[in-house]
């Protein structure tokens, strides 16, 4: 009787094969995620070496004396209000403080501070750091209007 | 400079207490600074691995390339008032004051703390630093850094229009 035996035989190859293909698909999207992702590392990765770059081509410290890593960290530690004034002393320490890394080096020392600018009919930008959400309470809003700087 | 030894006592005199266990470190100009194992482990992260790397202090000598006696000596101090207090308002106050008397020996002390990891003295020296210039102009710090300006005078403008607020 091999009619009979061939058809089971199909069949459960065809579930083998049916279950393989249903756990392909997901693999390739893995795949292509990873892939991805480590395109994207790698272009970000280029990125931050063109900067460096950009930086050494400035051929100068960005505090004469000390690394750079370590002048990069006491930057980063500089009040948000006190930066435009450093952007300003020259360009090695304009390019770096424009730069993605300042963000990183800021968000590593724990200096991200979360910012509200409100727009008014006056196109004037009042901005001032908020400690937490509690500060969003009206009362809270026209205190820190009053003391808020603007631009 | 001298080769001849120097004892430095961080935290109690170690004649007063034999036991305790005592390390040598080099500064680059050979000078020997004789440091007590616990102060300076409490500080310095890369001697603590290198401790627990070679598996004990018998004899053994840390040669600090990058770190010149003067400013190794200065950081010992340092290190021995933070030792001594539990916060850090006393160190800040020192690290201040080095600051104003000698910058360049005070970017000195903090380039070393960085090589040998000190971080917890490190992130405060450095938080000095940048607080020293919190409300600076763009000239005094310049002037404080021994910074040239590279900027031309048409890049300077445009840079205080982007910001006036700033520079008032």
């Amino acid at each position: 009787m091999p009619t009979l035996a061939v058809p089971g035989l199909l069949g459960f190859r065809r579930q083998f094969v049916d279950s393989e293909m249903q756990l392909n698909i997901p693999m390739q999207n893995s795949i292509a995620t990873l892939q991805k992702v480590s395109d994207g590392l790698i272009t970000q990765m280029q990125m931050q070496m063109e900067m460096q770059m950009q930086i050494q081509d400035l051929n100068c410290p960005i505090i004469p004396g000390l690394p750079d890593d370590v002048a990069k960290t006491c930057l980063a530690l500089v009040p948000r209000c006190d930066i435009p004034v450093m952007g300003a002393v020259c360009k090695t320490w304009r390019s770096f403080i424009q730069s993605k890394e300042f963000l990183t080096v800021r968000k590593y020392a724990k200096q991200v501070e979360e910012w509200i600018f409100i727009l008014t009919e006056f196109l004037i930008i009042f901005h001032f750091a908020v400690a937490n959400a509690a500060i969003l309470k009206t009362k809270h809003i026209q205190h820190a209007v009053l003391y808020g700087h603007y631009c | 400079m001298s080769t001849e030894s120097k004892e430095i006592l961080v935290g109690e005199s170690s004649q007063a207490k034999p036991e305790k266990k005592t390390i040598v470190l080099m500064a680059s100009d050979g000078d020997e600074f004789v440091v007590d194992v616990d102060d300076i482990t409490n500080q310095s992260e890369m001697i603590r691995n290198l401790i627990s790397d070679m598996g004990g202090t018998d004899g053994l000598q840390v040669p600090l390339l990058n770190v010149t006696a003067p400013v190794l000596a200065k950081l010992l101090e340092l290190f021995n008032v933070s030792n001594k207090n539990d916060d850090d308002e006393e160190v800040t106050q020192k690290v201040k004051e080095l600051m104003e008397a000698e910058l360049n020996m005070m970017i000195d002390v903090l380039g070393a703390a960085n090589y040998i990891e000190a971080t917890s003295f490190f992130d405060l020296s450095c938080k000095v630093l940048a607080d020293k210039f919190k409300g600076m102009s763009v000239e005094e710090v310049r002037e404080f850094l021994n910074i040239e300006c590279d900027f031309t005078e048409e890049e300077l403008q445009q840079i205080h229009a982007e910001n006036a607020w700033a520079f008032d």
